[in-house]
């Protein structure tokens, strides 16, 4: 008997293959049968999901997330899981949270909440550290795992383990840098799938995080490492500049082709701001894969949407030194700025020419106001071009003027940053050195939802644009992500391969607006945006329904730790 | 008809890797702790000795405006050279 049957839909299965009608029969965790409707007798089934109309595809996986954090209070990573994502990789960017010495709590969690940026409140709540080893991390999170999740180890905790605060001020000496390779041994062997590390990011003090000191001698000894193993490599370039990406390409793939690794890097983003880029960056990586290194850019299908306040620095400032002192230096001192009328004619003339933020299609004038409270609250949504038209004013005045009234905490939203070139996107999204990922889920949690895009991809890219078909689609998030990352058993439908499922209507999958949650672990004190699911209808992890439409979330909590394949 | 190899097939060198491409522009790496002037001394020891500050921040907006917290990282790319116009 087995003890799932999905019937009667149109399988997807992963390969790329056309779609057939068929269904899925599971026992235990596992695919049993799978084929025509015929071929399964859905009599000896425990329970039966009826498909008929909708799709039955491989469980999505998510390459590029940061639920570090997140998965210690919630082990569902929602709402990913109703989206259909059923595998997450975490620990990208050189940030996990283990190997971690409990002397380097403070440091690193200021640290992950800067660049991630997550509310301390929320971060002080739900997240009590209770390892020192990657084993020990393992242990404290796995049994609380909706999903699977296949973290690595970050580069810059590797160092901060072994060279202590050290770490941040220099390179590693020899012995050190023995010991950090077998740390990272130590790491693959406890459960890291890979590791990550960066070349751009910067801490709570601005200073570069760890891994930045590190030589690419030291990135060539860890990559020899992960090359014992054929463990992926994941990091950040200098994504906003043409020149500098291709160079990081060509030092990428000297780290591929001599320890036969794959790499991957993200984001990649289309933008209006840097012309070209895409194609450039795709024109190297096909000069570097004929040589037969494997490195692939990750792009997230969403636009790029951000909203922000002043009560801080936020990366549409960050091409804009004024904005950015001032931003830095506390909110006290913001506040007298933007009153200062010598300041505010400064800060106004630097929006005009700043250049474009990180590749970011930025328009003060064409951002919107979306938060206020006071007498402004009666022009949300409007943009700051309109506001500064009617008031006589910069848009850069408005902005202050609005800030000051709330207090700082009027929000602000600017949108179609980057991605917003659907007709320039969709073949990009099908390169075969693209992957789709980047989308940085768990992480920005007050600026951007960073959950749907499967959804968007489906729905824009599938159904609105058809620069894909359904099952090319189903293979890019599922098969593809899982060969190139190493993840065994997983990514297709077949038999033999663990059951992690998402039955879904193809007619309507979408990702849903926007919203505001209070649902982060301090009671309230912050926020987090996020997007519900739309045309998702069951979601099956380990052979068991973890989602289903209507219902919301069950109480099963089957999902692994997957550690990866290797040599 | 059949028509005769082409002079470059019939000199075709055996299948290989293809070698790396060109780098879009020359670059060095700082040495751990260096800072732009000890970068520019090295260079200039090397030969570079044209080279000047103001060429160098030109060319690599990318480390010009960072603060003084983020300095110059042994992983850092340094452009010897400005963006090269023209198909690449």
């Amino acid at each position: 008997m087995f003890d799932l049957v999905v019937r009667n839909g149109l399988v997807c299965d992963g390969t790329g293959q056309p779609a057939r009608l068929g269904s899925v029969a599971i026992s235990g965790s596992r695919i049993a049968a799978i084929g025509p409707e015929v071929g399964v007798d859905v009599g000896a089934a425990r329970r039966v999901i009826d498909a008929a109309g909708l799709v039955i595809a491989p469980g999505f996986i998510d390459p590029h997330t940061h639920f570090d954090a997140q998965l210690s209070w919630d082990g569902l990573a929602t709402p990913s899981l109703e989206h259909g994502v059923t595998t997450v990789i975490p620990g990208n960017c050189s940030l996990s949270l283990a190997p971690l010495r409990a002397e380097h709590r403070e440091f690193l969690g200021a640290a992950f909440r800067q660049i991630e940026e997550l509310p301390k409140s929320a971060f002080d709540a739900g997240l009590r550290f209770t390892w020192q080893t990657f084993g020990e991390y393992r242990e404290a999170i796995a049994p609380k795992l909706g999903l699977n999740n296949a973290p690595l180890v970050g580069h810059s905790l590797l160092r901060l383990y072994v060279l202590g605060l050290a770490s941040r001020d220099r390179a590693s000496t020899p012995e050190e840098l023995r010991a950090l390779a077998d740390c990272l041994r130590q790491c693959l062997d406890e459960g890291a799938l890979g590791l990550s590390t960066s070349f751009v990011d910067v801490d709570h003090e601005f200073r570069p995080v760890p891994c930045r000191l590190g030589t690419l001698g030291e990135l060539d000894a860890l990559c020899a490492v992960l090359g014992e193993r054929g463990r992926p490599l994941q990091l950040v370039p200098e994504f906003w500049d043409a020149d500098l990406l291709a160079t990081r390409i060509d030092q990428l793939a000297e780290l591929s082709l001599r320890h036969q690794i794959p790499i991957t890097f993200s984001p990649l983003f289309e933008s209006r701001a840097m012309p070209g880029l895409v194609a450039r960056t795709l024109e190297r990586l096909e000069l570097q894969a004929a040589r037969g290194a494997r490195i692939q850019a990750q792009m997230q299908t969403r636009p790029v949407d951000m909203t922000f306040d002043l009560r801080g620095l936020n990366a549409v400032f960050s091409s804009m030194p004024t904005w950015m002192g001032i931003l830095l230096s506390g909110q006290d001192a913001t506040r007298r700025a933007f009153a200062d009328p010598a300041t505010r004619k400064k800060l106004a003339a630097e929006t005009d020419t700043a250049p474009m933020p990180l590749a970011l299609s930025f328009s003060l004038a064409e951002t919107r106001l979306t938060g206020a409270k006071g007498a402004d609250a009666a022009d949300l949504g409007r943009t700051l071009g309109e506001l500064a038209r009617e008031r006589g004013r910069h848009p850069a005045e408005v902005l202050m003027d609005v800030s000051l009234a709330e207090d700082l905490d009027a929000r602000f939203t600017a949108t179609d940053l980057a991605q917003a070139d659907e007709p320039a996107i969709g073949p990009a999204l099908r390169h075969p050195q693209v992957q789709i990922g980047a989308g940085d889920g768990g992480a920005h949690v007050a600026r951007f939802a960073t959950c749907g895009d499967t959804g968007h991809l489906f729905a824009r890219y599938v159904r609105a644009r058809r620069a894909m078909t359904l099952e090319e689609a189903c293979k890019r998030v599922s098969a593809d992500v899982a060969d190139f990352w190493g993840i065994p058993d997983r990514g297709q439908l077949a038999k033999g391969q663990v059951a992690d499922l998402v039955v879904f209507d193809a007619a309507t999958i979408d990702r849903g607006p926007e919203e505001l949650a209070f649902d982060l672990p301090d009671g309230g004190t912050s926020f987090r945006f996020v997007r519900r699911s739309i045309g998702i209808r069951e979601v099956v992890v380990g052979g068991e329904s973890v989602y289903r439409d209507g219902e919301g979330y069950t109480d099963v909590r089957r999902g692994e730790w997957i550690a990866g394949r290797g040599r | 008809m059949r028509s005769n190899p082409t002079p470059s097939a019939a000199i075709a060198p055996p299948s290989g890797p293809p070698s790396p491409p060109a780098p879009v522009r020359r670059y060095v790496l700082p040495l751990a702790g260096e800072d732009w002037q000890g970068l520019l001394a090295r260079l200039a020891a090397a030969g570079e000795a044209e080279l000047a500050l103001d060429a160098l921040l030109a060319w690599n907006p990318h480390l010009a405006y960072r603060p003084p917290s983020n300095p110059l990282t042994p992983l850092d790319i340094v452009f010897l050279e400005g963006p090269r116009t023209g198909p690449r």
